[in-house]
């Protein structure tokens, strides 16, 4: 073979090696933003194994308002329609702003009956609740930030190009918290 | 204030901070130098003067020597006049060693100043260094260096959180690695002993929580057999994760673990996580600025500095780490011990 053909050669198998890691590289950060996502739901979850207690010391003080009791059940059953293999930030957020309704109006009752705190279990459920919203919000933000790698991981170049001919992967809506942005005036101009 | 004064009120400052046991007799020592109400400076006008002559003379030796005999010739001659220039040079390296030294000498006692009543104001106290061979047996990040590993400074301390109170000790340890370079010099070989310096800073916290788990971005020798992804690509860009049980260590890796872990990595460079077999967890470092303290005023102005040590110290990034570890004691207990 001639040094022309070699150096041709070389040439192909290096741009042949480049789109085959360009590809893997999608792949992969997809599957990130996957298992982010299962993250988050995971964690959302986690609220199953503490509501029914939640319910249980809510309808047993009648110091809460009657409307924190319908907010709970409202959220277990959109707990219920959050699936692993959708990626619904919709679905999410309503999710966490029925949880904030739900974490204030306790939080308003437990201040005007200060007693309702002695109350251990009270306390405890409360403690469980916050870091359960810390996890899920931690969670959250790795999944943007996985979102954010698989976004820059298709529309840079040459992934840009790759991704046209063989992934063909969309990017995917990062998850903003539209009830604490509706709060602002501003908006970026993105 | 002549220079005799102003050394007998360094030595005397410095004895006194040696044997303060609390922050008021700190500043007390302090308050003496203040009383005089000027810097603590040496006078150095003569020295520079000094100084400035025996170079002129040293200078004016050498070159107009140059001009008839070269500087070989007039050492091998035993010229008079080149030992004089060398002799010159020489007082006047001496003097401005002194000058830096006299500098030194103050810019130190400050220091020490500082970092007592911040150890005081923060209630940390020395103790005994570890013994490095039980350290190294127990933590991979401490079997660091072929050679020596020492631990230069220990110091203890409490953490009240809201949820979790501590003890934890902060270390300095120190540990040289041995190597022989071999050189070809011609056609000879030449071998060397090389000896490479290092310091590592940390941590000690009894963890309780979990066992054997090791989150590491600065290399250490793996001792667990199961290796865990976090799930944030950030995260596990920077660190690696190994355990010797894996639904733990999953376990340990919540959500908001990973995002404190990835947000302290930003304040303290080459950041390792251990856990050994009995629960007690080293946080190292290379950052050795944990204890110091940002000292912004020295002697040089005396009311500045004395009302900065009258003034709680605060050590942020200790502060900062000890949050941290916090928030990990929080995310890996139980809730519901008692109650459910």
């Amino acid at each position: 073979m001639s040094t022309s053909g070699i150096i041709i050669m070389g040439i192909l198998v290096i741009v042949v090696i480049a789109i085959v890691s360009i590809y893997n590289g999608i792949v992969s950060r997809k599957n990130a933003v996957e298992r982010a996502w299962a993250g988050v739901i995971s964690q959302e979850r986690q609220k199953n194994n503490v509501l029914p207690e939640l319910e249980k010391v809510v309808s047993e003080h009648k110091e809460f308002e009657a409307g924190i009791l319908s907010d709970i059940t409202r959220l277990r059953s959109k707990l219920g329609e959050l699936s692993e293999r959708k990626i619904d930030t919709q679905g999410l957020g309503e999710i966490e702003s029925l949880m904030g309704k739900v974490q204030s109006g306790i939080s308003v009752t437990m201040e005007a009956y200060p007693e309702l705190k002695t109350a251990g279990l009270m306390n405890n459920l409360m403690r469980e609740i916050s870091e359960q919203e810390e996890n899920v919000g931690a969670a959250i933000r790795i999944f943007n930030q996985n979102v954010e790698a698989f976004n820059e991981g298709i529309e840079v170049f040459p992934n840009n190009m790759v991704n046209g001919m063989l992934n063909k992967q969309a990017r995917i809506l990062v998850f903003s918290d539209t009830q604490s942005s509706e709060k602002f005036d501003y908006k970026p101009n993105l | 204030m002549s220079n005799k004064q102003v050394r007998q009120l360094v030595e005397t400052l410095e004895h006194d901070i040696h044997s303060a046991t609390s922050s008021e007799q700190i500043l007390a020592a302090v308050g003496k130098i203040k009383a005089f109400r000027k810097p603590l400076v040496y006078k150095h006008s003569k020295h520079f003067l000094a100084a400035l002559v025996s170079l002129s003379i040293a200078i004016f030796i050498f070159v107009g020597s140059h001009n008839q005999i070269s500087f070989l010739a007039a050492y091998s001659q035993g010229n008079g006049l080149f030992f004089l220039g060398i002799g010159c040079l020489l007082l006047c390296a001496f003097i401005v060693s002194l000058v830096l030294k006299n500098k030194h000498q103050i810019s130190k006692v400050a220091k020490l100043a500082y970092q007592k009543d911040a150890m005081l104001d923060n209630n940390l106290k020395f103790k005994a260094p570890f013994n490095s061979e039980e350290m190294r047996i127990r933590f991979s990040e401490l079997n660091r260096g072929n050679h020596s590993r020492t631990f230069k400074e220990v110091v203890a301390g409490e953490y009240q959180g809201d949820e979790h109170q501590f003890t934890f000790e902060y270390y300095h340890f120190h540990y040289v690695d041995k190597r022989t370079v071999v050189t070809m010099r011609g056609k000879r070989m030449r071998t060397k002993t090389v000896y490479d310096k290092y310091d590592r800073y940390g941590i000690i916290i009894p963890f309780g929580f979990y066992q054997n788990l090791q989150i590491f971005s600065f290399k250490i020798g793996q001792q667990y057999q199961h290796s865990l992804s976090s799930g944030s690509i950030a995260f596990d860009k920077i660190f690696k994760v190994k355990a010797s049980d894996e639904l733990a260590g999953t376990k340990f890796l919540k959500p908001a673990v990973v995002v404190a872990i990835l947000d302290m990595s930003a304040f303290l460079s080459k950041m390792n996580i251990e856990i050994d077999g009995t629960g007690l967890m080293c946080l190292s470092f290379n950052d050795s600025n944990m204890i110091m303290g940002n000292q912004r005023y020295d002697l040089s102005n005396p009311d500045a500095f004395y009302d900065e040590l009258a003034g709680h110290t605060k050590l942020r990034l200790l502060e900062r780490t000890l949050r941290f570890v916090h928030q990990l004691l929080k995310h890996s207990d139980s809730n519901f011990k008692e109650t459910v």
